[in-house]
């Protein structure tokens, strides 16, 4: 007779198994918390560099920081990747790209090419 | 049950048009700190004086809000299964979303009254 096989329903991530494609997928969800994260920086920012002369300053003094470079690299990171995750997303939406190796194909290269983008551009700003 | 299934459906497509609009500007706005970054305070306040710029960035914030907010929110649903603990943390984002968009609006209006 055949037996239904017990199929764990869980989100342990620990647990799960992670092909290309999860881990493109989880750093999507990790790229967006941080950036979500820096949001009241970033507004923090906004509004010191807009207060006067002296806290634009300061402002471009923190970006040339070494702190200031390493949170800008990594911002930079997480909006390539969420940024490319998310254009792979909505392709597959319109069901572009859902065949099986061209999907893998594409999660790699999402999860690969947003870094040197971030490094460029990041060594370009 | 339908209700559910329609108020899914509208965070998703709300997700996906703050994409777009939340991609193409902060696209255009890493070319514009490579290009022409802004050199002195008045000149960048000057810059986002402009209506149409603070008018692109308000909406820059507004999507950016809501988009984080349907984003956070389906982590939180998707981790965090002790009711109270998750219903605690989709109020204090809300209301931290709430503050940063109030504060954003605050900041750049400030710009234009010069």
């Amino acid at each position: 007779m055949m037996t239904t096989k017990q199929r764990p329903i869980h989100l342990d991530l620990r647990r799960i198994r992670m092909p290309i494609n999860a881990i493109t997928s989880i750093g999507h969800r990790i790229s967006g918390v941080l950036i979500f994260l820096l949001m009241p920086v970033g507004i923090f920012l906004l509004d010191l560099s807009l207060m006067g002369p002296d806290g634009f300053a300061t402002v471009v003094a923190l970006f040339n920081s070494f702190l200031g470079k390493a949170i800008l690299l990594l911002l930079m990171w997480a909006l390539m990747h969420h940024l490319l995750a998310g254009l792979r997303c909505i392709s597959i939406d319109i069901h572009l790209g859902v065949e099986k190796p061209f999907f893998l194909k594409t999660a790699r290269i999402v999860l690969l090419v947003a870094f040197p983008i971030a490094f460029l551009l990041w060594v370009a700003l | 049950m339908s209700g559910r299934r329609v108020s899914g459906m509208q965070a998703w497509a709300l997700q996906r048009i703050t994409a777009v609009y939340l991609a193409l500007y902060i696209t255009y706005m890493i070319g514009f700190f490579i290009i022409a970054p802004p050199v002195s305070h008045d000149a960048w306040q000057l810059w986002i004086g402009q209506p149409h710029v603070s008018m692109a960035m308000l909406l820059f914030f507004g999507a950016l809000l809501f988009h984080a907010w349907v984003g956070i929110r389906n982590i939180l649903i998707d981790y965090i299964k002790p009711f109270g603990l998750r219903l605690t943390l989709l109020i204090l984002t809300g209301l931290g979303l709430m503050a940063c968009g109030a504060w954003s609006l605050e900041v750049v209006m400030s710009a234009r009254i010069v």
